[in-house]
């Protein structure tokens, strides 16, 4: 399992995260909603490995995470796929530690898996938006992460796009149970997704509020029950009535 | 346009071969008022008179070792230049440090006017090759050197990131992001680098020479045969154009993934050119 533990963050004085406990089961989706600059963004780099805390831990399975390793699988929101390399060299990429002879084979299927099979010899720029983020997917999967961590992986995408392959990714959760943690600005997107929804709010960055949804998947993205939830998760933010206090940069 | 222009015609007006009408004229022209006696052939020989100077200077066995020679100093001068400017703008645009360090002398030197170096090159390194490929070192040095640090320093960070979450570092990141993203500037560099190598080949052989392209220009000069001077002009045309376009076919094979774009972007705008002519 993935354990967080007191994890603060300060970039010049400033508080960019206070003391996060957040304990993650082995196979759980967890969702991290809130508004600009809670720092949602700067804790899952710090769990990712890329950013260092400045003080607590991320531990997993008994591992302190120090910097990037392969157990952990990252999806940022643009796709970063290398432009000079065909999609299946972008996900060989994150397999540079195996034995040549097996890369292909299991880039393949990893492409396959997120549907992009067909596009294996293409580059970047004649994908699509959402195939390109698809890809990306890929490369992030293709080692078999025991973590998966999406740093608002859709909200460059239509809504079409974005819908579908939240269904996909659930599709890929259902086959290979990774951890998964992902932030993004979309709560309903959250609801859908998550066992756990994590309401945080900034100055300092913290956890506000946490919901364990327990609705079977697939879910209605009408349910009446979801709707519920996302009046309580508006209210933590201070979204719910217009002309509240609401932070002016966040929109819905 | 008339109705008596042929779907032949179009294609051909559409295509590459548009840009060949004026020059095809103004070399009509030209060879017009050379018979016509209104341009002094002392002044201004007609282009066949080029021509016959270009075979008559090949027949007397002497044109091919000067080709020779000038490609020889453009060769090394700008092997010499794209190799030093290689691994100082590799070392500035990599590290922050060297950046502070060499940069602004560099860029100093960049604002002398290349030529002014001449009189000292010849002092310090004699008449003869090692001033001249000096020079078109220095020549071919700045596109280069500029290129590469500006190529290295704008390689897409979140690309260097996620190499790094793969696990790549030194020389393994080198090769597979930092390389191969900068490879489209440094083809620019070199492109301009050898442009300017030609340039400077002229430059270092008007100084002082006696054989070379640079050198047919200034015999001809001197000995009143301007039907020379033209022929070592076009040569020059033709080597320079002949060694851009082996230098692009080179960058092509390493830069198809960026290429591939470029054509595409060509593509539109010609479809867009023959929808225009249609349309007349």
């Amino acid at each position: 399992m993935l354990q967080i533990r007191h994890v603060s963050k300060r970039f010049d004085g400033f508080a960019a995260l206070a003391e996060i406990d957040l304990p993650v089961d082995r196979g759980e989706i967890v969702g991290i909603v809130g508004t600009s600059g809670c720092g949602k963004s700067t804790l899952l780099r710090i769990v990712g490995g890329l950013e260092q805390a400045s003080s607590g831990s991320v531990v997993l399975d008994g591992v302190a995470v120090s910097g990037p390793r392969p157990e952990v699988g990252l999806v940022f929101q643009e796709p970063r796929l290398m432009p000079w390399l065909t999609v299946r060299e972008n996900v060989e990429f994150a397999l540079a530690k195996r034995p040549r002879e097996q890369r292909r084979p299991l880039a393949d299927a990893a492409l396959a898996r997120v549907g992009l099979g067909a596009f294996a010899e293409a580059l970047p720029q004649q994908l699509s938006g959402g195939m390109a983020q698809r890809a990306s997917i890929a490369r992030a999967l293709v080692a078999r992460p025991q973590v998966l961590l999406l740093d608002e992986p859709f909200s460059a995408l239509d809504a079409f796009t974005r819908f579908s392959l939240q269904d996909h990714l659930l599709d890929i959760w259902r086959a290979e149970q990774p951890t998964m943690l992902f932030v993004t600005h979309d709560i309903e997107e959250a609801l859908v997704l998550s066992d756990r929804v994590v309401v945080m709010r900034a100055k300092p960055g913290r956890i506000h509020a946490q919901y364990r949804i327990d609705l079977p998947r697939p879910r209605r993205r009408t349910e009446a029950r979801l709707q519920h939830w996302k009046e309580r998760i508006l209210e933590d933010l201070d979204l719910a009535v217009k002309g509240g206090d609401a932070e002016p940069e966040f929109a819905i | 346009m008339t109705k008596r222009f042929t779907r032949a015609g179009r294609a051909a007006l559409g295509g590459g071969a548009v840009g060949l009408v004026l020059p095809a004229l103004l070399l009509a022209l030209w060879e017009a008022l050379c018979r016509l006696g209104i341009a002094p052939p002392n002044l201004l020989p007609a282009p066949t008179a080029v021509l016959r100077s270009l075979r008559d200077l090949w027949l007397a066995g002497e044109l091919w070792g000067h080709i020779e020679i000038t490609l020889l100093r453009v060769l090394l001068g700008f092997l010499l230049g794209t190799a030093v400017a290689t691994v100082l703008g590799a070392l500035t645009g990599y590290s922050p440090l060297w950046r502070r360090i060499l940069d602004p002398t560099l860029q100093a030197l960049r604002s002398i006017p290349s030529i002014a170096w001449v009189p000292i090159f010849v002092l310090w390194l004699g008449i003869f090759e090692a001033s001249k490929i000096t020079l078109i070192a220095v020549g071919a040095f700045f596109p280069v050197y500029l290129q590469t640090m500006a190529g290295i320093q704008q390689v897409d960070r979140k690309l260097v990131e996620v190499a790094r979450i793969h696990g790549y570092g030194g020389a393994a990141l080198v090769r597979r992001v930092l390389l191969p993203a900068t490879l489209p500037a440094y083809f620019i560099g070199l492109r301009a680098g050898l442009g300017l190598a030609w340039m400077f080949v002229v430059a270092a052989e008007l100084m002082g020479a006696s054989e070379g392209l640079g050198f047919l220009l200034l015999d001809g000069q001197q000995t009143g045969r301007p039907a020379n001077i033209l022929a070592a002009i076009l040569l020059f045309a033709i080597f320079g154009k002949a060694s851009d376009l082996a230098l692009v076919a080179l960058g092509r094979r390493f830069v198809a993934w960026q290429d591939s774009f470029q054509n595409a972007a060509e593509k539109k705008a010609h479809a867009a050119d023959q929808a225009r002519l249609q349309e007349v």
